[in-house]
């Protein structure tokens, strides 16, 4: 189809597809995440999204 | 060609299909008549339609099949919905971007289906993120019950076979006739016009497809009802195919679990047969 040409259509297109692609990646993020914690902390309720110390 | 150059040519197919589908099938259809365990497996007991009679009057397998049909009521719109959409947005984008995005949004559908549900089942356990949001958002604790555990085996039905749908769409969005398009835009045709005059036709072959190829998918629902309820029946979340095994595994009822896994069949031969009649008849037409 033709294409979308206004800069804010692409912006658009592509922040929808960046949201599609966190969906589609999250759990395997989370699961690669949680293999770089102790057992403590891949079990605290409360959650960190990033992890500083992967060493 | 000649009929006997023809049989030639077919008959490795024929055979294969003869030795891996039509025999176990009819093994299948006789051991459905006997009552069969585990301890008398090698003298088995014929009782007829017996075991089909139990199936049919049977309230668990009922329940298991009304949820199997609310899988496919529910997921596969969305998955088709969702992949049509997503394969709209990605033809819009460079064939960079497109390769980055397809290589990211196949993942779900390219791991072993099981380590695909465990990835999944961790963000809902009560340290994962979306337990977290949920407490946050809604101050109650996130809990497993019949609604949840149904919620998430249809979400995760979602996740998992929409990357399907998404990429036979998009594969059906490249063979469209530019020039259908042009000629569309020339006559002055919106965005939208284009999608449901041009390019919804264009890939409605594509669309009984996937629709197919889903509903025998959904049939086989097996390995993420297996993960997510953990086969507890509390949450009343068992298919067709979770119950069948059961059945088989857990009551060692080997005859009625044959029974079970041959309606099954007819229940998949009676959507598909028609759809298949249809779309065969279209081709021919096309051609």
């Amino acid at each position: 189809m033709d294409k979308i040409k206004s800069p804010l259509g692409r912006t658009a297109i592509h922040i929808a597809l960046i949201l599609f692609a966190i969906y589609s990646m999250f759990p395997f993020y989370w699961t690669t995440l949680q293999s770089f914690k102790t057992l403590k902390d891949a079990n605290a309720h409360t959650q960190i999204l990033f992890h500083a110390n992967m060493g | 060609m000649k009929r006997n150059t023809f049989f030639g040519f077919a008959a490795p197919s024929i055979v294969l299909m003869i030795l891996l589908m039509f025999i176990p099938l009819l093994m299948a259809i006789w051991l459905g008549m006997q009552f069969m365990t585990f301890t008398n497996i090698n003298e088995p007991q014929f009782v007829g339609l017996r075991n089909y009679v139990d199936v049919l009057s049977d309230g668990r397998f009922w329940q298991s099949f009304r949820f199997t049909l609310l899988y496919m009521v529910l997921a596969i719109p969305a998955q088709m919905l969702i992949g049509f959409t997503v394969a709209l947005l990605l033809d819009q984008v460079s064939s960079f971007a497109r390769g980055v995005y397809l290589s990211i949004f196949l993942l779900p559908f390219i791991i072993v289906p099981v380590v695909g549900t465990i990835m999944f089942k961790q963000l809902f356990e009560a340290s994962g993120p979306i337990t977290y949001l949920y407490q946050t958002l809604l101050g109650t604790k996130f809990r497993y019950t019949e609604l949840s555990v149904k919620t998430l085996i249809v979400l995760h039905g979602i996740w998992y076979v929409t990357p399907f749908a998404l990429v036979t769409y998009f594969a059906g969005l490249q063979t469209l006739a530019q020039d259908l398009l042009e000629a569309a835009s020339i006559d002055g045709a919106s965005r939208w016009q284009k999608i449901r005059n041009i390019i919804i036709p264009h890939v409605r072959s594509l669309t009984i497809f996937i629709l197919l190829f889903s509903l025998m998918d959904s049939y086989r629902l097996f390995d993420s009802v297996f993960v997510l309820s953990e086969m507890n029946p509390i949450y009343k979340a068992d298919t067709v195919m979770t119950y069948t095994f059961q059945t088989a595994v857990t009551v060692q009822r080997l005859g009625k679990a044959n029974a079970m896994a041959i309606l099954t069949v007819i229940g998949i031969m009676i959507v598909l047969i028609p759809n298949l009649i249809q779309s065969y008849r279209e081709q021919i037409a096309e051609r």
